[in-house]
């Protein structure tokens, strides 16, 4: 079983297109630490219908939180290109 | 006999050198004399430079001019900022090759990505070349005020002999055909190949480009380096780790194929500090490796703007706000923040992460961008701190009550939110290996201005903080440009070239501030900025600004600078 990395961090940041981003820090089991960047529509995505309304509530979560739809993808290659 | 005699001015020529005391002189579109004295030649027209600049026309290399190419042949208000030459097609996207049953797909993802609103888009691109590339630069060049450097879209490439399944490895025969296409865009006039790996569409699916196996574009990198082209990539900005990644595979196919290569953006924000170091090292190794490799760095901060109309994720990092700001319409979002605990609890809230040494939030750093009642205009442009010091309240309180007044419909914008250091942004600019550019022209319009970017370096750059010699500055966006993208005979001032020619007042020149623009057709607000110091811009020899007399409506002297 693959650990899942979990969402130890965030802060607000601005986006190139003049629109407010999300930069989430992820620990993975091995305690490597990755920071990835997520936008207004990355966000509305993930949060759609859940419960989280502020970012220190992601704090703590699998980062599978922020990829509801990951798994439901049509293809390995849509899976790469979102995640790449 | 010239046609155009520039005197008296300082010619600063774009190689870098110092600039001294001369004349031009322009006959039939190119420059017949550069630093002598022309007092005594006869000439059609004569402009006294006395205590000015003349350079070369600026070369704006990252731009989205595409779709306002075909309805404005000035792509106002670019030209008044001394621009002459621009890159058209990044990030994947080109308005050819496109077959007419994919126009709408094609056209969508173009907004989406570029901000570009429909009505602008719908009403003013109508497709009269059909579908090659080759026939729509015919369009462009026949009616267009300065020149155009294109890029041929990877996106675009693979939609065209993919179909609408482009969302998957392409066939060797596919692979085989996009090359055969890119060829002929090449020997069209295409300057290179632009591709992306962060796009999406409309759909919010990544773009074709993000889906092609790298054997795909290395087989079109070979097809470019037959043409002596440019490939340019908007890779993972966000991600100092990925974009060293795709530093290290530009200089790959730099060495393997023989090409220039180039990405964009690179900006430094407190958000991910450390990054620009890491990526500028991997650049100057691939450069030592033989590879050419330019990461284009923009000149002006990244501003955030939002309105309580429409929900932004700031508003997660403000415990309790969220909810309000997602509330299905106006109507209950404006009651929720008229209600007397409701509202309390806001203003605390936001009180609190304002007064948070942790927080980039700060409620008293707020500017009201635009509002829709009269009796507000007055406040445009000052700070919810400044006014809520002058009427007795908070900051936070002001925002929320200035919002229920103008029934939601006022903006707000948050300076400076990043690539704001001037020393750091300064010594980006300077960097050898930095390609001045990733204006974005003619993108994200109704959220911010993309003109002015070379106003703000020889102000912001040059003249305030001398991270630049004049001279430096003038070469970066002249000279420099020209043979990174291979532009022949452009970004000198030297006898011979093409005579695209910015004559300014390096005492004066800047941009604008940031106004509200009412334009395009369809209606709807965009953003622009306004030269500020600009006296005159020549393009291929033609007149075609001047401060006196605005835009000349008969210049049309632009041509595609790759044929």
């Amino acid at each position: 079983m693959i650990d899942v990395p979990v969402i130890c961090g965030t802060d607000l940041a601005p986006g190139h297109d003049g629109r407010s981003e999300i930069i989430v820090s992820v620990r993975y089991s091995n305690g490597a630490v990755a920071r990835l960047s997520l936008d207004q529509e990355s966000i509305e995505t993930a949060l759609a219908g859940s419960a989280i309304t502020d970012l220190a509530a992601l704090h703590g979560q699998p980062w599978s939180v922020l990829f509801p739809d990951a798994n439901a993808s049509t293809t390995h290659e849509e899976i790469a290109a979102c995640t790449t | 006999m010239y046609d155009l005699i520039i005197e008296h001015g300082t010619i600063v020529d774009g190689s870098g050198l110092r600039g001294y005391r001369g004349d031009v002189g322009i006959r039939d579109g190119k420059l017949a004399a550069v630093g002598r004295s022309l007092a005594k030649a006869d000439a059609v027209r004569r402009i006294d430079a006395t205590g000015n600049v003349v350079s070369p026309g600026f070369i704006d290399p990252h731009t989205h001019y595409d779709a306002q190419l075909l309805f404005d042949p000035y792509v106002y208000p670019a030209i008044e900022h001394g621009v002459t030459t621009i890159v058209t097609g990044n990030c994947s996207l080109s308005l050819a090759p496109v077959r007419p049953d994919q126009r709408e797909a094609f056209g969508a993802m173009f907004r989406l990505i570029e901000e570009m609103p429909k009505a602008a888009f719908d009403d003013g691109v109508d497709w009269r070349w059909g579908e090659g590339f080759g026939p729509m630069l015919d369009v462009i060049a026949a009616d267009t005020a300065l020149n155009v450097a294109p890029l041929v879209g990877h996106s675009v490439l693979r939609m065209y002999v993919m179909g609408g399944d482009a969302r998957r490895s392409a066939t060797a025969e596919e692979v085989e055909a996009m090359c055969e296409l890119l060829a002929e865009c090449l020997d069209a006039g295409a300057v290179g190949l632009s591709t992306s790996y962060i796009d999406i569409d409309d759909d919010f699916r990544p773009v074709p480009s993000r889906f092609a196996h790298h054997d795909e574009l290395r087989a079109m990198c070979r097809v470019l380096g037959e043409h002596g082209r440019m490939l340019q990539i908007v890779h993972e900005f966000f991600d100092a780790g990925l974009t060293v990644s795709r530093v290290e595979m530009l200089g790959d196919l730099s060495r393997e194929f023989g090409i220039p290569t180039t990405l964009s953006p690179l900006f430094q924000t407190d958000a991910n500090p450390g990054a620009v170091e890491m990526v500028l090292r991997s650049v100057a190794g691939e450069w030592e490796r033989g590879a050419r490799v330019w990461p284009q760095v923009q000149t002006r901060p990244i501003d955030i703007s939002w309105t309580l109309d429409q929900r932004s994720i700031m508003f997660l990092g403000i415990p309790g706000w969220w909810p309000v700001v997602s509330l299905p319409t106006r109507a209950e979002r404006v009651a929720a923040l008229t209600d007397p605990a409701v509202r309390a609890g806001l203003i605390a809230s936001l009180d609190r992460v304002s007064a948070s040494s942790h927080s980039s939030v700060d409620a008293a750093t707020f500017v009201i961008r635009e509002v829709t009642l009269e009796h507000n205009v007055n406040l445009v442009g000052r700070s919810l701190g400044e006014v809520a010091a002058e009427r007795g309240t908070s900051a936070s309180e002001l925002f929320i009550d200035l919002s229920v007044e103008e029934d939601l419909g006022v903006w707000f914008i948050r300076p400076n939110a990043g690539h704001h250091d001037v020393a750091a942004v300064g010594s980006m600019l300077a960097h050898p290996l930095v390609h001045v550019g990733a204006s974005d022209g003619g993108a994200h319009v109704g959220s911010f201005a993309t003109y002015g970017d070379t106003g703000m370096l020889l102000s912001t750059y040059v003249r305030e903080s001398a991270a630049l010699t004049l001279e430096a500055a003038v070469k970066k966006i002249t000279h420099d440009t020209a043979m990174i993208w291979g532009l022949a005979d452009r970004g000198l001032l030297r006898e011979g070239y093409a005579a695209d020619v910015c004559v300014f007042n390096p005492e004066t020149i800047d941009r604008g501030p940031e106004v509200a623009s009412h334009d395009f057709p369809g209606g709807g607000t965009r953003w622009i900025r306004r030269q500020v110091g600009v006296e005159t811009v020549i393009v291929n020899g033609v007149v075609t600004w001047t401060a006196a007399d605005g835009y000349i409506p008969t210049a049309r002297a632009g041509v595609i600078a790759t044929r």
